[in-house]
């Protein structure tokens, strides 16, 4: 008996054991941390803001094409777009977590944070339309929020922006040093102050449609910043690009050596980039592109612009590709692209498209100053990120010097810009095409898929279909006249 | 005192050369007795699966599949490749057909080794004791855990998706979980009068769970061939995981039985449960069950037995999850790695408000909220069973029937709602949706031939059906998943698949392609209609022969091995008919130069329409709302055969194949030796031989994938061929 005592005295201390452990303390995840400093919610949402080259964004600006329709075609898209919302969630948990740790009311995380909305909310409704925005991100308050109007949301866009301005003049006065996890500008609150006039030039420029719009204020909004470049600093050189930096052993450039054996080849240029560069006789075109063989084999040389050109993006896939074989299209430049793992910065926000944002502006007549120098200075800048540096013969040329403030000046400026954004910026490139058609893109061949036809817009998510429905039929209905969130149908910032 | 032990050691030889599976088992149990009221009973068992290298055959190059099956050559000899070492770069380089994407099959088998090694110790020790005739009290204590190793040696050259330096990695991914479970309780078990017997048990239980788990790897390495983390080129990358979860429980059950016709039954069970807010991480849930045995009653003729029984039972529980990965916040940091799963039953850690920190820019980390909104009120999740039951023999046992109609009702169920992503979040964790699976279940046996000196014949046939339905939405939703509403079968499956007109014609474009439709479209049900079984057993004095054949009716899946060998250019039917006239011609133009314009020198003309004018309007289904725009033409427009496929063939309506299989799945012929044979033996009392042949026949509309690894999925992936195999056994019993 003096065995079964001892055992049930174990049996006892088990029972008790497991009931000590703090059972209200277990619902809690332990890997997961329910609080953070700001500066990585930060790293996160600047991680989100950009835009890789080479995807199918630099496909439909038809900088580039595939020819291997076993993993692409370039078809445009058929359907929705991603929104940015959940990032714009974190931008608010950032602002909480500032608070937190009792940084002053306004700080450098929430004048960033009026700059993060104004560009995801312009970066949505740019794809979209209508999107939800007064009664947007407040969670299990408002989980189907009504919709605001393109215009609405533009014009608080502006605002946000003329906000961020003014909270970081104040920081900056104030020497605020506090911004972490900044992978753009290592904290340097000025140069976000650029990138924040900067963006809002770009915004005011994809609303020339709209510049006789009272409520917005088109030209009178970009003439307060041109006119007064103290209180509202824009980018002064491409020191100042806010620009996403790859390395080699973490975020390696998209092309690399790990991956020359399979896109090098499946891959070439298309025309609407590499015809433009080759007919203005454009040095950029050496950087980025090869000869085509067929053309070398018929006696060009590398240095001919004759040997340069890029497949017509519409054309069909089947058709490209065997002209890719036979050498007649120009492939993308191995050497440049594919010889290291860093490739170049992927600019988000530049200074040669703030050089040509002005130059379109003064050519509209919105502001005073000389287009034809921002135009040069948009051109030399792009140039020194090819390492191009003796630029006077390209812009001596008689179809490169501007022509003055008239349609042919614009084209000019629109076309430099569409050059200078190669691989940059995101879907840019495409919503000047949508707003002005330069420069032309390739259309109407089965390569373009949606029946020959660019689409004009993204559909929605489908989870506002669903989830979302009487506000998102609301918001087709009044936006199109109709509720099929067709692809085809033009937004509010298109129409005349 | 009572002990036994037993042990026992298994070695199985891989199909794949250098691959195999150990087992070892130990255990022991003993029953120690104080007096004859008063017992310890434990048990112990421990047991070990180990083995240096498993074959991975999951989509990929890490996959001897991938590299033989879709991407190599028909006419490749395997053992060409035998010797796969480039000279003079041993341990460094192999050689094989190229060098960006695939990797030698036998190189793969000889260096690129993932070792799995598991150690599961499940035991318990109980105390019983007989307070008074019927009436017992039990202390248990019983322990189940599990550690696993798994570790991966990944050569120099080779190369997968994410690892394309292809300079070598080692892996070690380590699991431990560990479960206690300690049960106290009475237990009542007598007849109260001559009519009527109860039993009765109440009790409590304690559940204590922990699990901790972590994944190391190298991000390549310096020297090759060194599997050690202090060999890693750049920074290591090493993720973990743990929990803990405890529940208390308390519970009763009582067993009725009322003059050998009537039987009823009720349990009841309150859980405390760790994963749950605190408000609302107690609740109750309770069965009943009846049987009544009509033949007790009166006397059925030839109905020799008639049973009819029903019961109802519920069970409750929240946010854990069967399966786990390797630390599932980030199980695979740097890209690549076959997912394993374990069983974990654990806590999900899915009602939690908090970040994600992965490493986003240059190895350091950012931070993501949820984006799912947590329920501080949240309810645990519902099951329901109802069932109902026939049992009956018949002539005295010669024939035997057994029907079982079931019911689940799955919910209210812990459902993240999906919602506006404009809130700021995709999703919303509540009580809410029912699911119904209900069905039948029908077994007959039956003797046709019973002669104890000559032929025996035995039948058993199985017969099941079920469809599972949604049947309750969340208050103001009336899809969910994009496609389910109210009433509809849950193994609905939408997929990519081409644009067709009214009546029913692959469209195609300009250049002789097919057009996809911009939204998955509804193929079919995944799910079988029904599943059946036969099994026959023949006897004749000392020799018997048994077979079992068995399938499943209906149900569509995509057949992936279809798909990626037509896009290869593997598939046999690439060769066949017009695909194979146009194949060759293809083949001849491009030996002749004359490979240009598609149009002009292709040679496959795809079947169907081609769109001539309009453009084509869909709506948010993918059905097209413009007819009336659009114009049609029989699709005359040439192409390169392999560009139509590559195209057609990517979409998963053109891999549809039907889930209808059968399989002669098992023969034995066994051979009973005499008795007397051993009758003067003291060794051995009986002994049988057989000869045993599995996998004999397959039914099926393709072959090339095995349905029976697939049996609830849509979409098949690259699997190990089934073999069949044969086989002969000598059984002794000593």
């Amino acid at each position: 008996m003096k065995q079964f005592r001892y055992i049930f005295m174990l049996a006892a201390l088990i029972l008790a054991a497991d009931s000590c452990q703090k059972f209200d303390e277990l619902e809690a995840d332990p890997n997961r941390s329910t609080q953070v400093p700001p500066s990585l919610v930060l790293r996160g949402i600047l991680v989100d803001m950009n835009y890789a080259p080479w995807g199918d964004i630099s496909r439909w600006n038809q900088y580039w094409c595939s020819n291997y329709n076993y993993y692409d075609n370039n078809e445009y898209w058929t359907g929705s777009a991603d929104l940015r919302f959940t990032t714009l969630k974190n931008v608010i948990r950032m602002e909480e977590e500032a608070q937190r740790i009792n940084l002053p009311v306004v700080n450098a995380y929430s004048a960033l944070g009026k700059f993060f909305r104004a560009f995801f909310y312009y970066d949505m409704t740019m794809k979209v339309g209508d999107i939800p925005m007064n009664q947007a991100l407040l969670g299990a308050e408002n989980v189907a929020p009504a919709y605001d109007t393109q215009k609405d949301v533009l014009k608080q866009v502006l605002v946000w922006l003329d906000e961020a301005n003014t909270d970081l003049t104040a920081r900056i006065a104030a020497s605020d040093v506090s911004l972490e996890g900044d992978i753009y500008f290592g904290g340097d609150l000025r140069k976000w102050q650029k990138t924040v006039n900067a963006f809002k030039l770009r915004v005011l420029v994809q609303l020339s449609k709209k510049s006789a719009d009272a409520d917005l204020n088109v030209k009178g909004e970009f003439s307060k910043v041109l006119g007064n470049l103290t209180a509202y600093p824009v980018m002064e050189s491409n020191g100042d690009n806010l620009q996403f930096i790859y390395g080699s052993v973490f975020n390696k450039y998209p092309f690399n050596p790990d991956n020359f054996g399979f896109y090098a080849d499946r891959y070439n240029t298309a025309g609407t980039y590499i015809n433009t560069l080759a007919a203005l006789r454009d040095p950029r075109v050496y950087v980025v592109a090869e000869p085509a063989a067929a053309k070398l084999a018929a006696g060009f040389t590398a240095t001919d612009f004759e040997s340069y050109i890029g497949a017509p993006s519409d054309e069909g896939l089947d058709e490209m590709a065997t002209k890719v074989q036979a050498g007649e299209y120009s492939r993308i430049n191995k050497a440049r692209f594919f010889s290291n793992y860093v490739g170049e910065p992927s600019i988000q926000i530049g200074f040669p498209e703030l050089c040509f944002n002005i130059a379109e502006a003064i050519n509209r007549g919105w502001a005073t100053g000389n287009a034809g120098e921002w135009y040069n200075k948009g051109i030399t800048a792009s140039m020194e990120t090819y390492g191009i540096t003796d630029v006077a013969p390209y812009l001596a040329q008689s179809q490169v010097a501007y022509a003055g403030n008239n349609a042919s000046g614009l084209t000019q400026v629109l076309v430099q810009k569409y050059l200078a954004q190669a691989q940059h910026s995101g879907l840019e490139s495409y919503y000047t095409w949508r707003r002005t058609g330069v420069p032309a893109f390739a259309e109407g061949g089965p390569g373009t898929g949606n029946s020959g036809v660019i689409p004009r817009r993204f559909q929605y998510p489908t989870s506002e279909r669903d989830n979302n429905t009487d506000n998102y039929q609301a918001a087709l209905s009044r936006q199109f006249g109709n509720t099929t969130d067709n692809i085809n149908d033009k937004l509010w910032i298109e129409k005349d | 005192m009572d002990m036994r032990f037993s042990t026992s050691y298994n070695y199985q030889q891989g199909m794949v050369p250098n691959t195999q599976l150990n087992g070892l088992n130990f255990n022991v149990y003993n029953n120690l007795r104080f007096n004859n009221r008063i017992s310890l009973e434990s048990n112990l068992n421990y047991n070990r699966q180990f083995t240096d290298n498993i074959p991975d055959v999951q989509y990929g190059p890490n996959s001897l599949i991938y590299n033989v099956i879709l991407w190599a050559g028909a006419d490749w000899d395997v053992d060409d490749m035998k010797n796969y070492w480039q000279p003079g770069k041993e341990g460094v380089q192999q050689i094989y057909a190229e060098y960006q994407r695939y990797n030698n099959p036998w190189f793969m088998a000889q260096e690129w080794l993932r070792g799995h090694y598991k150690t599961d110790i499940y035991g318990q020790t109980a105390l019983n004791w007989n307070i008074a005739k019927g009436l017992d009290f039990k202390l248990r204590t019983a322990i189940t855990t599990y550690d696993l190793f798994r570790n991966e040696k990944f050569p120099y050259s080779a190369t997968v998706y994410g690892r394309e330096e292809a300079r070598g990695d080692y892996r070690e991914d380590k699991r431990t979980m560990f479960e206690n479970n300690t049960d106290a309780y009475l237990n009542f078990d007598r007849n109260i009068t001559d009519n009527i017997s109860l039993k009765a048990l109440a009790g409590g239980n304690l559940r204590s769970f922990n699990y901790e788990s972590s994944y190391t790897t190298t991000n390549y390495l310096n020297v090759p061939g060194l599997y050690s983390f202090s060999n890693t080129a750049n920074p290591l990358y090493a993720s973990n995981f743990r929990s803990k979860m405890l529940v208390q429980s308390g519970y009763y059950s009582l067993d009725l039985g009322i003059r050998n016709f009537l039987y009823l039954s009720h349990t009841g069970r309150v859980d405390r449960l760790s994963t749950l807010p605190k408000n609302s991480n107690t609740f109750y849930y309770p069965s009943v069950g009846a049987s009544v045995l009509i033949s007790e009653l009166a006397d059925l003729g030839p109905v020799s037995y008639l049973k009819l029984r029903g019961s109802y039972a519920n069970v409750k529980e929240a946010l854990t999850t069967r399966y786990i990965g390797a630390t599932p916040a980030d199980p695979y940091p740097l890209g690549y790695g076959s997912y394993y799963s374990s069983t974990y039953d654990g806590p999900s850690y899915s009602n939690a408000s908090a970040y994600s920190s992965p490493l986003v820019y240059n190895g350091q980390p950012g931070s993501y909220f949820t984006n799912t909104i947590a329920n501080a009120g949240l309810q645990p999740s519902s099951r329901t069973n109802y069932e109902t039951g026939l049992e009956a023999r018949f002539f005295g046992s010669r024939i035997g029937l057994d029907v079982t109609y079931f019911q689940y009702i799955d919910g209210p169920q812990i459902f993240a709602l999906p919602i506006s992503e404009a809130s700021g979040y995709t999703s919303q964790l509540i009580n809410a949706v029912k699911t119904k699976k209900a069905g039948w279940e029908v077994g007959l046996t039956g003797s046709p031939i019973r002669n104890a000196d000559g032929l025996n014949w035995d039948v058993m046939v199985n017969w099941s059906t079920y469809k599972e339905t949604l049947e309750e939405l969340p208050e103001g939703t009336d899809v969910i998943n994009g496609f389910f509403r109210l009433g509809d079968r849950l193994d609905k499956y939408y997929d990519s698949a081409p644009v067709r007109d009214q009546q029913g014609n692959i469209v195609h474009d300009a250049s002789g392609r097919a057009i996809r439709n911009p939204v998955a479209q509804f193929l079919g049900y995944s799910n079988p209609d029904w599943v059946w079984a036969v099994n026959n057993k023949f006897s004749w004095k000392n020799l018997s022969f048994n077979f079992q054949f068995d399938g499943r009716v209906g149900g569509v899946i995509t057949n992936y091995v279809q798909r990626q060998t037509f896009r290869g250019g593997r598939h046999l039917a690439t060769t066949e008919g017009e695909m194979g006239e146009a194949r060759y011609a293809d083949w001849v133009n491009q030996k002749n130069g004359l490979f240009t314009d598609p149009q002009v020198n292709g040679n496959y003309i795809g079947d169907g329409v081609r769109l001539v004018s309009g453009t084509i309007k869909y709506d948010q289904y993918g059905t097209i709302t413009n007819w009336d725009e659009l114009e049609f033409a029989d699709n005359t427009t040439k192409t390169f055969l392999q560009d139509y496929i590559s195209r057609l063939y990517a979409t998963s309506e053109a891999n549809l194949m039907s889930k209808t299989f059968s399989k002669l799945r098992e023969v034995t012929i066994t051979y009973q030796m005499p008795k007397k044979w051993f009758q003067n033996s003291n060794f051995i009392r009986q002994a049988n031989v057989s000869l045993v042949g599995r996998n004999l026949l397959y039914f099926a509309e393709k072959k090339d994938i095995d349905l029976d690894q697939y049996i609830t999925n849509n979409y098949s992936g690259l699997q190990s061929p089934t073999a069949k195999r044969y086989g002969v056994n000598i059984n002794i019993t000593f």
